[in-house]
This record gives structure tokens, C-alpha cells and sequence, in this order.
């Protein structure tokens, strides 16, 4: 396999992956929509695989071990905090990333 | 005096709130498939692959980690198996657009389908956006917005990567701004929070999570979403009844 294949295939391959695992839940949307208790977890969910998705971004980050995750707490704080308080979302983004770097930077 | 008409000129049009809604995701999508497109060019192969990629896999944790597989010329079966893996979270995605997605010729409720990446799923399921979820211009525009956005970003990220690799290689750090992402997902959670009130599942999240992380840290994701709604299904049969 010249490395062009190669790479042909495995692109070719996730595709397939990302088409079967996104078209998936629809194809038997019928079934699914009927049932009450799919539909009370729809809703559940968001929240559910928003903040497993905060904690995955941080899997990597050092807890026992110095720095103690410090700059990624204080990154997460800072965001919370501006949300809650201006409801801006790309201020606190902003502002929390910047933060972050600074402390990771000083750390 | 015309107020009807007067309202509906000056309220934005579906195409441009779905711009608006989408730039926190810009921000994110953009800076990190700038660096996909360039460690894609430095480990892989030319930009209009990794282009191409973007294009068709589009899914950004499956992206990077077949950098490293892709890099290596590893096992595709086992790179294969990896990315449904991670990519399974996206079928619990559908579960909760069942309904804004039922309608509308087949080409555009596929492509919706296909671009339900994280970005577009948070703006969709966020509570502020309920009317719009049904708006099929809205969800359409928003999903092709994102779309280019990780496309264009890569395609950028390769040709800068190949014009000036060797000076910006080791010159700037883009890992640390994978933290965008981070306060992104942040700010998606306290938003969920603040308009359903309901802690329930954050609290089963936050367990589920910091289990799954020490127990199967590559797999944390797919592992914690379905102990959570296992969890969450039993919650609500015991709470029902």
C-alpha cells in the first residue's frame, strides 16, 4: 500500500464512521420518538455531555502533581463567573483563555 | 406608523442569527482547525488532505487521533474501532433533535445529520434557541456555517503549515489553546444549568466523568455518557413512579 492509499482509505473509513454513527439515532427516529422516557433524556443529555466534555478537554491536566491543575481551575472559574454574571459568551471565553494562558504561563 | 411591517424588517433574518449564534463556536472550530491543518501537513501529508478530511470525517477528537495513527501508518481496523468509539456520542446527539430533523427533503436532513458535530448540537439544544431549532433555514445555515468554518481553518492551518513550517514549529504552543474549547464546554454546561435548573444530571455527569477518567482515560467520553444515561434512565423511572 503506497502511502497515498493508505491515507485514502483511513479518510474513507472515518467518514463512514462519522456518517453511521450521526444518521444512526434518525433511522429509527419512529421508535425512539414514541417513547417517553428517550424523550425525557433527550432533554437530560445537553447538560450531561457538556460538562463530561469540559472534564475530557481537561483529562490531561496535571491534579496530583504540580501545578495542581491550578491554571485550568481558575481558567474554569473565571468562565463561570464573567457567564453568570454578563451572559456574554465570547467575553468570557475570551477573557477565561486569557487568563489561562497567563497563569500557565506564571505557574 | 406600520409596527408589523416595521418588526419584520428589523428582525434578523434566520441566516444571520444563526452567524451571530455560531461565533462562539468560530472562535473555538477556527483557532483549532488551524492547528489541526498545520500538525496535519508536519506529521501526515499535503494540506488538501487534511483538507479533504475535514471536509468528510469531520470530527475533531477522530481527526487528531488519526493524526497519530495516520503518522505511524498504524492499524486502520484498530484506528477504525477507536473512532467509533469516540464517535458514538453523536448518536446520542440525534436523540435529542429527533423531532427538529423530521422533515424537509432528504439531502438537507442528511447533511443536518452528518454536521451534528459538538459545535452545532450545543447551540441547538440550548435552551434560547428552542423556537429556532424547527426553523430548518436556521439549523441548515448554522450547520454550514460550522462546517466552513473547520474546513477553511484547515485548509489555512496546512498552507501556512507548509509555507513556513520550520519557523512557526517552535515558536508558539497551540496546545494551550485547546482551551478555548474547554471554556467553551463550560460556558454550554452553566447555560443548561441556568435554564433547565435541573442539577440531576450534572451531578451524575460530574461522578460518571471522574470515574471514567481514571479508569479508562481514552475512552472517558463514550464510557461516561452511557453510565450517565443509564443512570439518568433509572432516575427518572424511580422519580416517575
Amino acid at each position: 500500500m503506497t502511502p497515498t492509499v493508505y491515507n485514502v482509505i483511513g479518510i474513507g473509513l472515518l467518514c463512514a464512521v462519522s456518517i453511521a454513527t450521526r444518521t444512526l439515532p434518525f433511522l429509527f427516529a419512529e421508535q425512539l420518538r414514541s417513547h417517553e422516557g428517550i424523550k425525557r433524556l433527550g432533554g437530560q443529555l445537553p447538560a450531561v455531555i457538556m460538562l463530561l466534555l469540559v472534564m475530557f478537554t481537561l483529562r490531561d491536566a496535571p491534579v496530583v502533581t504540580y501545578p495542581y491543575a491550578v491554571p485550568e481551575a481558575v481558567g474554569l472559574l473565571t468562565v463561570i463567573a464573567l457567564q453568570w454574571r454578563f451572559s456574554n459568551t465570547i467575553l468570557s471565553i475570551s477573557v477565561a483563555t486569557l487568563v489561562y494562558l497567563i497563569v500557565s504561563t506564571l505557574v | 406608523m406600520q409596527p408589523q411591517s416595521t418588526v419584520a424588517l428589523t428582525a434578523p433574518s434566520p441566516i444571520r442569527r444563526a452567524f451571530v449564534d455560531s461565533l462562539p463556536v468560530f472562535v473555538s472550530y477556527f483557532s483549532l482547525g488551524i492547528v489541526y491543518g498545520f500538525m496535519f501537513v508536519q506529521m501526515v501529508g499535503p494540506w488538501y488532505l487534511g483538507t479533504l478530511m475535514s471536509t468528510i470525517v469531520y470530527a475533531g477528537a477522530v481527526q487528531f487521533l488519526a493524526l497519530g495513527v495516520f503518522a505511524e501508518h498504524g492499524s486502520l481496523l484498530a484506528m477504525g474501532i477507536a473512532a467509533l468509539f469516540i464517535s458514538m456520542r453523536c448518536s446520542f446527539y440525534g436523540l435529542s433533535l429527533l423531532d427538529s430533523f423530521s422533515h424537509g427533503p432528504l439531502w438537507r436532513r442528511f447533511y443536518m445529520m452528518f454536521g451534528l458535530v459538538d459545535g452545532t448540537y450545543a447551540i441547538l439544544t440550548t435552551k434560547s434557541h428552542e423556537d429556532q431549532r424547527s426553523d430548518s433555514t436556521y439549523a441548515l445555515s448554522l450547520g454550514l456555517l460550522i462546517h466552513s468554518y473547520w474546513i477553511v481553518s484547515t485548509a489555512i492551518g496546512g498552507i501556512a503549515s507548509e509555507s513556513i513550517s520550520a519557523l512557526i514549529g517552535d515558536t508558539i504552543d497551540f496546545n494551550r489553546l485547546e482551551f478555548i474549547l474547554t471554556a467553551f464546554y463550560a460556558v454550554l454546561t452553566f447555560e443548561q444549568y441556568r435554564s433547565g435548573g435541573n442539577l440531576i444530571p450534572i451531578l451524575i455527569a460530574a461522578g460518571t466523568g471522574l470515574i471514567s477518567i481514571q479508569l479508562f482515560p481514552q475512552h472517558m467520553l463514550l464510557v461516561a455518557i452511557c453510565t450517565s444515561a443509564a443512570l439518568l434512565t433509572i432516575w427518572n423511572r424511580r422519580t416517575q413512579s
